[in-house]
């Protein structure tokens, strides 16, 4: 193996990891609420916006330009974007589940689809379509291996993600928040039933994916830039991997974005570079039409 | 149809035919009336997707443009010459002539004449719409959602690729369908293909949805399983209205491109304009005939006042009607009034959105 698909080995695997931080909170909405949130691109865009406004020293608080550090800019913006999704969780989805409501799917579907174009062209209105750039984390380009050089951005964002990652999966598994939120997946009127507020489930699977998504913009900041659309293509390649990995599942959806990660840089070498982003799409209607329950997920049973 | 509704029909008939004639001296407000047109068809002919048959897509701005881009590549001369010359040759010279056009205008010699390829661009949307109605069959609520906005993502992406043939993001130069003798294009005459094209669907959705069809549609809105139950072929009725609403968006994007456009970009597929449609349709009102040619007069009016504040501020304000009027009043702003004018027995049906 030659250090240049070694090199797109690497590149796959790092995005496929970026990519998961997006997915994982796409597909734990879903999991819990059944609601795919359109408007998850713009929490990504959001996070990334918050960690410009803190680090960038372009926002004054009291008159004193906020230029804090990055490695303190990140936790704060994952916690602004969670806080905005417990917002949209309490103003905007909560009446698919407490209300009687005419086909509940379709309002969630098109009330999310409102909201992202809501903040993105609030974004464009107020701020502007310039791209701004926050600052880095780690700077410079590191030697991997060879010839191999890697910028430490997406080194940091990538081991980052592994980081989050994990504490999701422990959060989820480990914890009896966690267990309560998969038996509110499984089954929502046993849950209620054996006691747990399920209302409080929707918050926190929300909160969960504001954190993921603000995680995931504000570590590519640096990276891709931060600008009104920029949420668009990742949240497509979010939707991809959920339904890749079986809507809903969570080692699934991990486990389909590496996959995603690599089909995307190996096929832009092997096939065409400019069709990079139409890869996605062949998977997506590919699943859907032959494996429409994913990789990981179970196949739908009716109760 | 009550007096009520037969008095509204012709006075917005004779209001749509008086439009060219009060505004003959300003173009730009005719360009404008068309595209209140062109929206009308478009959010009319998703309404019986989303409001009749409950299948939620988004990928009716895709049939648009493949419907321009298919009409647009034909008589921009995709064919080429060879294929023209070949003709000839064969002996074919009244095909090429059908289809090359006698020298048409300089710059598009070899291209099938407008008038013809705008019906072949709607047929060629209305079968892509029935591949894409075929393979979402399984699909359901969320899935067909993600899956045609794939669908829609996938077409842009192409056009934007393959730019030897599409010119890509530069914009394909196509033909007018309609030119006066000194060259340019009769706005007047274009605003009026526009509106026969509009009354022809609006017309054809009216009987549509009245018959026992449109009784499909509803049932299978309502609770796929059950209509099933009842004898209702889900392929089929799932089909033909994906089918039909891609033929109409096709061929009103064929002819607007060819009557208003003249330069086609990738740039009409972007989510920008599937909002528009839906935004127009919900504020509107949903699953009725009347909402969205209101939302779209509405919506294009609003438009027009808020081009000298910044150019993306309509987009913002859209949104924020579509978020209030799906939190508030779901059956849009016809749903209200049309409660109203129920009351007073002024319109036979009231509209079919329970709200909470």
């Amino acid at each position: 193996m030659d250090y240049y698909i070694f090199a797109q080995v690497i590149n796959g695997v790092i995005f496929g990891l970026i990519y998961a931080l997006i997915a994982l909170g796409l597909t734990v909405v879903f999991s819990i609420m059944r609601v795919v949130n359109f408007s998850h691109g713009e929490f990504y865009m959001l996070g990334g916006y918050a960690l410009y406004a803190l680090t960038a020293g372009a926002v004054t608080l009291f008159s004193i330009p906020l230029v804090l550090p990055t490695i303190v800019g990140l936790p704060l913006a994952m916690v602004a974007v969670a806080i905005f999704g417990i917002l949209v969780e309490r103003g905007l989805l909560r009446p698919v589940y407490t209300a009687r409501m005419d086909r509940p799917e379709e309002y969630a579907i098109i009330l999310t689809f409102g909201l992202s174009l809501f903040l993105q062209y609030g974004a464009l209105v107020t701020v502007g379509p310039y791209e701004m750039t926050p600052g880095s984390f780690w700077e410079g380009s590191k030697h991997i291996i060879g010839d191999l050089y890697l910028a430490g951005d997406r080194l940091f964002a990538a081991g980052t993600s592994v980081f989050l990652i994990g504490a999701t999966l422990f959060f989820i598994y480990g914890t009896w928040t966690g267990r309560a939120l998969m038996a509110t997946a499984q089954n929502r009127v046993g849950s209620t039933i054996v006691g747990i507020n399920t209302v409080r489930m929707n918050i926190t699977a929300m909160a969960l994916a504001g954190l993921l998504a603000g995680a995931a913009g504000a570590l590519l900041a640096p990276v891709f830039l931060v600008y009104p659309d920029v949420g668009q293509i990742p949240v497509i390649k979010g939707f991809v991997i959920i339904v890749l990995g079986g809507m809903g599942s969570i080692p699934g959806a991990v486990f389909a974005a590496v996959i995603l990660g690599l089909v995307e840089s190996l096929g832009s070498v092997y096939l065409s570079v400019a069709y990079r982003d139409v890869f996605a799409f062949l998977v997506l209607i590919g699943v859907l039409l032959f494996r429409p329950h994913g990789l990981l997920g179970q196949k739908a049973r009716r109760v | 149809m009550t007096r009520f509704e037969k008095t509204t029909c012709v006075l917005a008939l004779a209001g749509g035919l008086a439009i060219p004639l009060l505004l003959y001296d300003q173009p730009y407000l005719i360009r404008v009336a068309a595209s209140v047109l062109y929206f009308i068809i478009l959010s009319s002919s998703w309404n019986l997707l989303l409001g009749y048959a409950g299948q939620l897509s988004f990928a009716h701005a895709a049939f648009a443009a493949i419907g321009a881009y298919t009409s647009g590549l034909l008589s921009a001369g995709f064919l080429g010459d060879n294929f023209c010359t070949s003709l000839v040759e064969n002996g074919l010279g009244v095909v090429s002539d059908l289809f090359c056009g006698e020298n048409y205008s300089r710059d598009f010699s070899y291209g099938v004449h407008p008038g013809i390829s705008i019906f072949v661009g709607g047929a060629v949307a209305a079968g892509i719409g029935w591949c894409l109605g075929r393979m979402c069959l399984r699909t359901r609520g969320p899935y067909l959602a993600l899956m045609t906005l794939g669908f829609s993502e996938t077409v842009r992406l192409i056009l934007q690729i393959e730019h030897e043939y599409t010119r890509g993001s530069l914009g394909l130069r196509i033909p007018y369908l309609w030119i006066t003798d000194d060259g340019l294009p009769n706005h007047a005459v274009g605003y009026l293909i526009m509106l026969a094209l509009t009354v022809v669907t609006i017309v054809v959705l009216y009987y549509l949805v009245n018959s026992e069809k449109g009784l499909f549609f509803k049932a299978i809105r309502e609770d796929e399983d059950v209509a099933a139950v009842m004898g209702v072929d889900l392929v089929k009725w799932k089909v033909n209205a994906f089918v039909i609403s891609s033929g109409f968006a096709g061929l009103a994007g064929a002819i607007y491109a060819h009557l208003f456009v003249q330069v086609l970009a990738p740039q009409m597929l972007l989510l920008l304009e599937m909002g528009l449609i839906l935004a127009m349709t919900i504020v509107g009102g949903l699953g009725t005939l009347t909402g969205p040619i209101i939302g779209a007069i509405l919506l294009v009016v609003l438009w027009e006042f808020m081009r000298d504040i910044s150019p993306y501020a309509h987009m913002l304000l859209f949104a924020t009607l579509v978020i209030i009027v799906m939190k508030f009043f779901r059956a849009g702003i016809f749903g209200l009034i049309a409660r109203r004018l129920k009351a007073k027995n002024l319109i036979s049906k009231a509209p079919p959105f329970t709200v909470e």
